[in-house]
C-alpha cells in the first residue's frame, strides 16, 4: 500500500507549521530546500512521515500533527510526557526538512554512490540526523515555539541512528586529520554535498590537501573512485553489524566503531599510496634530469639548480634521491593508471 | 573576528564550528569557548537576536555531549529490523512487502517502548517509506 494520504490544506495552521520549519532549516543550513510545497498525510499508523525524493513530504496526523496543534491550544504547560511527544514531532519534521536541502546528484559521476546503498544510507542518515539534534531548539526558537512552551527546549532528545552518527563522526574525524582540515570544515564539505555524492566529497577533500600538488588534474576522477572504492565497503559493514540477532549491544558498538575505523585506515594508506606514487615518478623525473644536466653553454649551473628547485616542489622537503621505477617504461609521462593498494573488495551492494 | 558587526548568524557560525572541532577538549576548555560564545552573543544589537545567541551559547556543552542514546531492548530489535530493511539486495517485489512489514513491527516496538525512546523508535521509519518511494518508482 501507498501511505500517502490527502493533501494537507495549504491554508490549514498544520500547513502553515510545517512550511515555516522547513524554511527555518532551509534558513538555518543556508541551503534552498527542495520542498515542492506538496504535503500529505502519512496512513500508516505506525509511521511519523517522510521526505520523499520528489520534493514532497508526509507527515503523520496522530504521531505529529496532534502533538504540535496541542503545544498551541492546550492554554498551559505541557505535561513531561507531552513534551516529549511535542519534541519528537518537531525533530521528526527537522530532519525530513533538512533531508530536502540536499539534491540527490548523479550516481554515475566518479565517486558517486547509489543514495540507498547501506554506505550511503549510513552517512545520510548519520549527518541528517546529527544536524537535527544540533539545530532543533534553533528551529524552536526561530518558528516562536519557544514562547509558547518554554520547557521544550530542556527537553531530552534521542539519536534514532546511534551506530551511523558515530560511524559518520569517526570519518569526517578521519578525513579531517588526513586532509588537514578542520572536522568542521570536513563537515561542511559532505553536508554541502549531493546525496549520491558524500563519499565523493570525502574523496574531494583529502585530493585538494593532499594530492593536489603532484596529481595531474587530468586524473582526479581516477583517484576519487580509487579513495571512495577504499571506504565505502567499510562503513557497509556498520549496517551489516546491526543486522545481527546474537551479538550484543556493546558488541555492536564496537564492531560498528571498528568498521568507520577502517574506512579511515583504507583512506589513509590508499591516500598514502597514490602521493607516494605520484612522488616517486616526479622523483625518478628529476634524478633523471639531474643526471642528464651537464653543465653546457645552454643550460648553466644557474639553470640546472632553477630546474631541480622546480622539481623540488613535487617532493616537499625530500631530497632528490634515486629510487626504482614503477612508471612507464620511458619513465617520460606521469602514470595514467594507479596501482592497486589494496585487495579491491566489491561496493555496498546497491538496493536497487 | 573582524571589525563586522555581531550578529546572530555570527554566534550561531561559531558554535556550529565548535561542534566539531572541540570533540575531545577538557571542561575547562569547554567552559572557556562557552564563555567566549557568550560574551560574543552579548555584542549582538537587536535584543531578540542576542536572547537567542546567549541561549545557544549556553548549549554548547550539551550539544557537545550528543543526544542520549535509547539502551532499551525495544529500540535494540528496532534497530536490526531496520537494518535488515536496509541492506538487502533482493528485488523489489520481494523487499516491499517485507519493508512494509518491518514499519509495522517497528511502530509496534515503538508503543511496546518506554515513552522517551518511543519517538526514536518510530522516526526510524522515515527512511523506509523513502526507501518504499524510491523501490516502488524505479521498478514502475
Amino acid at each position: 500500500m501507498s501511505g500517502v494520504g490527502r493533501p494537507i490544506p495549504r491554508n490549514s495552521n498544520e500547513y502553515l507549521w510545517v512550511a515555516s520549519v522547513i524554511r527555518s532549516v532551509e534558513k538555518l543550513s543556508g541551503t534552498p530546500s527542495r520542498w515542492n510545497g506538496e504535503l500529505h498525510e502519512e496512513l500508516r499508523a505506525n509511521a511519523v512521515g517522510s521526505a520523499l525524493d520528489g520534493g514532497g513530504m508526509t507527515v503523520s496526523v496522530d504521531n505529529v500533527l496532534k502533538p504540535v496543534a496541542q503545544a498551541y491550544t492546550a492554554g498551559r504547560p505541557l505535561t513531561e510526557t507531552e513534551l516529549l511527544e511535542l519534541r519528537d514531532a518537531v525533530l521528526t519534521v527537522v530532519h525530513e526538512a533538512y533531508h530536502l536541502t540536499h539534491e540527490f546528484g548523479d550516481e554515475n559521476t566518479p565517486g558517486g554512490a547509489p543514495a540507498y546503498s547501506p554506505d550511503a544510507l549510513v552517512l545520510e542518515e548519520g549527518l541528517t540526523e546529527t544536524w537535527a539534534h544540533r539545530n532543533v531548539d534553533a528551529v524552536i526558537q526561530d518558528i516562536g515555539l519557544a514562547q509558547v512552551q518554554p520547557e521544550l527546549t530542556g527537553v531530552v532528545s534521542f539519536d534514532s541512528y546511534p551506530a551511523y552518527t558515530a560511524a559518520t563522526d569517526e570519518v569526517v574525524r578521519g578525513a579531517a586529520e588526513i586532509s588537514g582540515l578542520s572536522p568542521s570544515q570536513v563537515r561542511t564539505a559532505l553536508e554541502q554535498a549531493d546525496r549520491t555524492q558524500r563519499w565523493a566529497a570525502v574523496a574531494d577533500v583529502v585530493i585538494d590537501e593532499r594530492l593536489a600538488d603532484v596529481m595531474p588534474p587530468e586524473h582526479r576522477d581516477t583517484v576519487k573512485t580509487q579513495l571512495v572504492q577504499a571506504m565505502r565497503p567499510q562503513l557497509g559493514d556498520v549496517v551489516a553489524v546491526q543486522k545481527s540477532e546474537l551479538q550484543s549491544d556493546v558488541g555492536k558498538a564496537i564492531a560498528g566503531h571498528q568498521s568507520a575505523q577502517r574506512a579511515v585506515t583504507a583512506l589513509s594508506t590508499t591516500t598514502a599510496g597514490i602521493e607516494n606514487h605520484y612522488r616517486d615518478w616526479y622523483r625518478q623525473q628529476a634524478v633523471q634530469q639531474a643526471q642528464q644536466q651537464q653543465p653546457t653553454a645552454a643550460t648553466g649551473p644557474g639553470q640546472q639548480r632553477e630546474d631541480v628547485d622546480h622539481l623540488r616542489k613535487f617532493l616537499g622537503d625530500q631530497s632528490l634521491r634515486p629510487v626504482r621505477s614503477e612508471q612507464s617504461a620511458d619513465g617520460s609521462r606521469p602514470p595514467d593508471n594507479l596501482r592497486q593498494l589494496r585487495p579491491s573488495r566489491t561496493h555496498g551492494q546497491s538496493m536497487e | 573576528m573582524n571589525d563586522q558587526p555581531v550578529d546572530y548568524e555570527t554566534v550561531e557560525a561559531e558554535l556550529q564550528r565548535l561542534l566539531d572541532d572541540l570533540h575531545g577538549a577538557t571542561p575547562v576548555a569547554v567552559q572557556a569557548e562557552t564563555d567566549r560564545l557568550r560574551a560574543l552573543a552579548e555584542q549582538i544589537q537587536d535584543e531578540r537576536g542576542r536572547e537567542r545567541a546567549l541561549f545557544r551559547a549556553s548549549q554548547l556543552p550539551r550539544l557537545l555531549a550528543g543526544p542520549a542514546t535509547p539502551t532499551g531492548e525495544q529500540f535494540r530489535q528496532a534497530q536490526e529490523l531496520f537494518a535488515q530493511a536496509v541492506d538487502d539486495d533482493r528485488p523489489a517485489d520481494v523487499r516491499i512487502p517485507q519493508i512494509e512489514r518491518i514499519i509495522e513491527q517497528i511502530g509496534v516496538l515503538a508503543g511496546e517502548a518506554p515513552v522517551r525512546e518511543a519517538g526514536a523508535i518510530r522516526r526510524l521509519t522515515s527512511p523506509l517509506l523513502r526507501l518504499l518511494d524510491h523501490l516502488r518508482t524505479a521498478s514502475s
